[in-house]
């Protein structure tokens, strides 16, 4: 190994730290969550997230299901037939930006956030 | 070097490269990203690229990706390892042709990771038309490290073993 291998190293851990900060950065300045489910590029659904919903969703494409449980303010796909699982296995996700994808079935949830600031306030 | 010698050594670690595929598919990884992967048959291609060269190489990783899409059918995965082999490998090409005075093949197996990974999220952006997919990345990088820097350290053994047998019997 030599000395920009470790340099190239370094460098990496940074920029990807540097990476997750970001990514959670951008997440923290919402005060409204969606939870929104896309199949194939298009919109399916959008539900307001909060942790008074418990509702459960079920995805049906041509090529399977998938259950998704939207719950105390999470979302994890409960269930599904795809061949990896890794939808399932990715767990609850709570933050905006945060996502779960699931590629056999071209299915995407993701959290988005909306920052609706009053403009004015008037007494 | 003789030319069917040279065609069957090309076929061997092709078959290498698809067995090592498949057998990376059957171990489960404890983090859920799309195209997460050990990077195991990156042994096989970065050490065809250092001893028979870029063009022979990019064959061999081609051909596993046709292979395995035969063998496990699925045409999705298919798109994904395609375009990360491809990038991969000219990552690996670049770096080792122009900056192997700097990096050792572990620097260069590291590159071959990030490309990789770049180019399978990037792809399944793309596919999904979804941008937010990209917030992958930071945390593959980060594990494309570690495969990256085993499969460099190893690829050392295997390139001595395989310049050792190519000079001993004078194929080149």
């Amino acid at each position: 190994m030599t000395k920009y291998d470790k340099i190239l190293i370094i460098l990496v851990v940074l920029v990807s730290l540097f990476g997750m900060y970001l990514v959670r950065e951008r997440a923290s300045n919402y005060n409204k969550k969606y939870v929104e489910i896309i199949i194939d590029g298009t919109e399916h659904s959008k539900y307001i997230l909060d942790n008074t919903i418990d509702k459960e969703i079920e995805v049906v494409t041509d090529k399977g299901y998938n259950i998704i449980h939207i719950k105390n303010g999470q979302v994890l796909v409960e269930e599904s037939d795809c061949n990896n699982q890794l939808c399932v296995r990715k767990g609850v996700i709570e933050e905006p930006g945060e996502i779960i994808v699931c590629l056999p079935h071209k299915v995407v949830v993701q959290i988005t956030g909306s920052s609706e600031d009053l403009d004015s306030i008037s007494y | 070097m003789n030319k069917t010698r040279n065609f069957t050594f090309l076929a061997l670690l092709t078959a290498f490269a698809v067995l090592l595929s498949l057998f990376e598919n059957i171990i489960p990884l404890p983090i859920a990203a799309p195209g997460a992967k050990l990077g195991l048959p990156n042994m096989i291609i970065l050490s065809s690229l250092v001893v028979f060269g870029f063009k022979k190489s990019l064959t061999i990783n081609i051909v596993r990706t046709f292979l395995v899409l035969i063998i496990i059918g699925n045409p999705i995965s298919f798109i994904y390892s395609f375009f990360g082999a491809v990038f991969s490998i000219m990552a690996m090409y670049i770096v080792h042709r122009y900056f192997s005075n700097y990096f050792s093949l572990i620097g260069v197996s590291i590159f071959g990771a990030l490309a990789h990974n770049t180019a399978q999220v990037a792809t399944a952006s793309v596919i999904l038309e979804n941008l937010n997919i990209l917030s992958y990345l930071p945390v593959m990088y980060l594990i494309s490290l570690f495969t990256g820097f085993f499969v460099g350290y190893s690829s050392n053994f295997i390139v001595k073993q395989l310049n050792k047998v190519l000079y001993k019997t004078e194929w080149r």
